[in-house]
């Protein structure tokens, strides 16, 4: 069972996508997530897609994650992961990627979800000292890879792939409806054994449909950042952003995917985010009070 | 969760193939009776006229009743109910509805329509939001326990306002509608998507298989509005006279369809000049053109969707757009004014 601990006034995670690690890379990577802790001074580092992209050999991809979390380590700071679309166009299984970053000190092992298809579903619960109550869970989902692989598992006769589609012309995959009622389940047990809504925070690599419509809201109050390239999502709605809201529970749905792309917006009660990858900035996503909790992004 | 089917749907009429292993599935909508005067006379005759075209064993009504939730005295809304439903009583139709956007619940109560011995609407879970979201099972023969087919129908609301107030959901809760040509009316929420995917789930522990099925509600998926968007790809049948009026949010439902492998097709009510179907990701989405004659409408589409469920290919149905001219007779009174109000 993993264990996070809410000891200071305000819980602080610093997601990470795109970080895109090959056997070349790591040590310019590590200075630049030393800089970033240094600035964000977080709680946790969530790994949150894309840690690996291009080909790599399980040895290398074992010693540039060393190499890129010495920082994390030496502040004592742990670390979860993900998986996003990279980590499937790296030449490695998902079971040895699973196994090497799992293997790293400092991993926190979420509790699997036993019912999706997603390889790294889980939750990290935090907790007051001297709780066994969690004040806060922490959902990492996995969002694949691209439609083709959405309609290999589930034999589409048709095609996802249309030329004038719902949402972006990308055609990515993303959290689907199994893994949404994953969390429908997770979330009222948590409920129904803590007595009370339990708030919770989600990571995934690929926006949803909803993330990539907020950009067209911008100049409104509820909007902040700037879009700075074409926006890409899911493709076929999985459902978790209404699930998310119908559930009352969800302070922040934070994804990543886009490069350039910087924003967020508050809708239906959520913070929902796009955070730019690892090369283009970062984000410290704070969570205070666990009696009354609110969420705040900071841009470091 | 156990499924115990007898509980959880209508037992009322024990809905069976006929003897070439078919069921006939006839959906019609939009009727949008006025709320203070009588409905036009040739609504009832229309449905009649399309069921004996059609030869449907099943007449399911996607909603909007009335144009504006409800009527100014019950008695007008009891005689309309009864004109409505009249078509089906005198053949011996079973027949079910499920509430459209300008269906007001409190001006809608299922026991005017279930007080008609061949109603086989139920309201639904109590767990979930609205009235109208059910399972309409179709066996394989009288005693079989096992369905063949399941038709799984969602009420789908009224607007966006309702599903906030539903769930204490502050504001801003509409903007994701701001420039996708979706609309804020309603539309079917995530508890009722995920109501399907666990009694889907149930259903195939309980028999050992998937059971296949369709689903209808009033107003569309987001899904809907890909297939006139590609025409050609999704093989469109049919017309579009308007746009596709999809929902502001998506509840995943078409996802949990399509995960589920078990749904050949989903219709739907709301557009009233729009026949399309077309396929996508192997599921046909529809839209049933509206039938009233209270309502903006057109005689050319005026009609409804049959769907025939196949025991021989139960994942292909057949599905065309019934049109209310090509029914023997229809002409003497659909064309009696050139009566066209789309």
């Amino acid at each position: 069972m993993p264990e996070l601990t809410w000891k200071r006034a305000e819980f602080r995670i610093l997601p990470l996508h795109g970080v895109r690690l090959d056997a070349e890379n790591a040590a310019e990577k590590r200075d630049r997530l030393a800089a970033l802790i240094r600035s964000g001074d977080p709680d946790l580092l969530v790994l949150n897609g894309d840690t690996f992209r291009s080909p790599v050999s399980e040895k290398e991809a074992m010693e540039s994650a060393r190499t890129l979390l010495e920082p994390a380590r030496d502040a004592g700071i742990p670390f979860v992961f993900t998986f996003g679309e990279g980590e499937r166009k790296c030449g490695l299984t998902d079971e040895v990627l699973y196994g090497i970053l799992s293997s790293l000190p400092g991993c926190l092992l979420p509790d699997r979800a036993e019912e999706t298809d997603g390889f790294t579903d889980g939750t990290v619960p935090v907790r007051r000292e001297g709780k066994s109550s969690p004040v806060l869970i922490l959902r990492l989902f996995d969002t694949h890879t691209e439609t083709t692989a959405y309609e290999r598992d589930y034999g589409s006769p048709g095609r996802s792939r249309l030329p004038y589609p719902l949402y972006t012309p990308h055609y990515m995959d993303g959290v689907r409806f199994n893994q949404t009622v994953w969390f429908d389940r997770d979330h009222e047990r948590i409920e129904a054994s803590s007595g009370r809504k339990v708030p919770e925070l989600f990571f995934f690599h690929t926006p949803t449909p909803e993330h990539a419509q907020l950009p067209l809201n911008q100049g409104r109050g509820c909007f902040d950042g700037v879009t700075r390239e074409e926006r890409k999502c899911q493709t076929v709605n999985g459902g978790i952003t209404m699930a998310a809201a119908e559930s009352g529970a969800v302070l922040a749905v934070i994804c990543g995917h886009e490069e350039r792309n910087d924003y967020y917006a508050d809708w239906a009660g959520m913070r929902m985010g796009v955070e730019p990858s690892f090369d283009h900035g970062a984000w410290i996503v704070s969570v205070r009070d666990p009696d009354n909790p609110a969420v705040r992004i900071e841009r470091i | 969760m156990e499924m115990d089917l007898k509980k959880e749907t209508a037992d009322r009429i024990r809905l069976t193939l006929d003897e070439n292993g078919e069921f006939r599935v006839l959906f019609v909508s939009d009727f949008h009776a006025p709320s203070d005067r009588d409905w036009d006379e040739r609504l009832p005759r229309a449905i009649g006229a399309l069921l004996d075209h059609t030869k449907a064993d099943l007449c399911v009504n996607l909603g909007d009743f009335i144009s504006d939730g409800e009527m100014d005295s019950e008695d007008r809304f009891r005689r309309y109910v009864s004109a409505i439903a009249g078509p089906c009583e005198t053949r011996g139709v079973p027949w079910c509805h499920v509430p459209g956007n300008h269906d007001h619940e409190e001006g809608l109560p299922t026991e005017v329509f279930a007080a008609h011995p061949h109603c086989i609407s139920l309201r639904g879970p109590d767990s979930l939001p609205g009235y109208g979201t059910y399972m309409v099972p179709v066996h394989g023969s009288p005693d079989s326990d096992e369905p063949a087919f399941v038709i799984w129908l969602f009420d789908s609301h009224r607007g966006t306002g309702q599903w906030a107030e539903e769930y204490g959901i502050t504001a801003p809760y509409d903007f994701a509608a701001a420039t996708w040509g979706f609309d804020a009316g309603g539309g079917v929420y995530h508890a009722q998507a995920r109501w399907y995917w666990e009694r889907d789930l149930a259903m195939e522990r309980r028999y050992g298989h998937k059971i296949p099925g369709i689903m209808g509600m009033h107003i569309p998926l987001q899904e809907h509005s890909l297939i006139p968007r590609n025409p050609s790809l999704t093989f469109m049948t049919g017309e579009l006279e308007e746009s596709a009026g999809v929902p502001a949010f998506n509840p995943g439902l078409f996802a949990a369809a399509y995960e589920r492998g078990d749904i050949s097709a989903i219709v739907s009510g709301h557009d009233h000049i729009n026949s399309f179907a077309g396929k996508y990701m192997g599921i046909e989405l529809s839209e049933d053109a509206s039938l009233g004659y209270d309502v903006y409408g057109t005689d050319r589409l005026r009609g409804g969707r049959l769907i025939t469920l196949k025991a021989s290919d139960p994942m292909r149905p057949d599905s065309v757009h019934a049109y209310l001219k090509d029914c023997p007779g229809a002409g003497d009174f659909i064309f009696r004014e050139g009566h066209d109000n789309a």
